[in-house]
């Protein structure tokens, strides 16, 4: 029961995370 | 007016340029990113210099020492052989400072002046092909976009509006882009390419916020300082959308980055 509870608080967590930005900082140097 | 210099390499490494010299700014990459060009007052000399940073051996060279003048705004050649400055002189017959653009030969730090009149010129860069050079002009505070050709100083007009302030040009991928107001009474800074017919606004303008000092990564993708988070910070456009860059900014203004991709 533990384990299951667990894993849908995990799940519910996922489904509210805010989605994450597809972008990424470009590789390189920066001054 | 308390300025900083940060480098930082691929692995997300951060250092400050540090040295006999403060209120560093402006800088350039050149051929490598182990050349950077940038603009501070030498604090001996009292004047602002022109300094080249190695990398490698982290060693610092003022290459305009004790000029006798305020040198500003550097930019590298595309050859890495010369460096395009603005430098200032007291002018007697107008009892005010001149400003003319110049050309220092790295190797043998002889400074070659490109203008001599009375328009103030300001931050000059080099085309891809090192055979112009673009820069800012000055008409009762008000600047425009102009080039120069290094062979014969032919001068002419690339961008001006009337009342509109369009400075800080740079060349990229046979491209110019520079900053400009939105309009005559609304100085908003926005920034611009133009591909060599039409200038149009970068898709990530808005109103109400400035936006400048672009570094191309690519034809669509650049890092620019922006103040929609109050204060200039550093941000990348991707092509489609923007992110802060959050690990690069710090309480100051994040402004004059240069960018050297990762090959």
């Amino acid at each position: 029961m533990f384990v299951k509870l667990s894993a849908l608080i995990a799940a519910a967590v996922l489904s509210f995370a805010p989605a994450k930005s597809a972008v990424q900082a470009p590789d390189g140097w920066l001054v | 007016m308390d300025s900083q210099l940060y480098y930082r390499t691929p692995d997300g490494t951060v250092k400050t340029i540090e040295g006999s010299f403060v209120h560093a700014m402006n800088s350039s990459f050149g051929t490598s990113p182990d050349k950077v060009a940038f603009m501070a007052i030498d604090q001996a000399a009292d004047e602002w210099d022109i300094f080249v940073y190695n990398a490698s051996d982290e060693s610092i060279i003022n290459m305009t020492e004790y000029s006798g003048f305020r040198n500003e705004d550097p930019k590298w050649s595309p050859d890495g052989k010369s460096i395009v400055f603005k430098r200032e002189k007291w002018n007697h017959d107008i009892n005010g400072f001149k400003y003319d653009l110049a050309l220092l030969d790295v190797e043998s730090r002889q400074v070659t002046m490109l203008t001599d009149d009375f328009t103030e010129e300001a931050m000059p860069c080099f085309s891809c092909d090192g055979k112009y050079i673009y820069c800012a002009g000055y008409k009762n505070g008000i600047g425009s976009i102009y080039h120069m050709d290094l062979k014969t100083k032919k001068r002419s007009t690339i961008y001006s509006e009337n009342g509109v302030n369009a400075y800080y040009p740079i060349t990229f991928n046979n491209e110019l882009y520079f900053t400009k107001w939105r309009s005559r009474n609304d100085h908003h800074d926005q920034l611009m390419k133009f591909d060599g017919r039409r200038t149009v606004g970068l898709p990530f303008n808005t109103s109400q916020h400035d936006y400048s000092d672009i570094c191309p990564v690519s034809g669509s993708s650049y890092i620019y300082s922006s103040t929609l988070n109050g204060d200039y910070d550093l941000y990348f456009f991707n092509g489609r959308e923007s992110i802060v860059l959050t690990n690069l900014n710090t309480g100051k203004n994040e402004l004059g980055a240069d960018y050297f991709a990762l090959r």
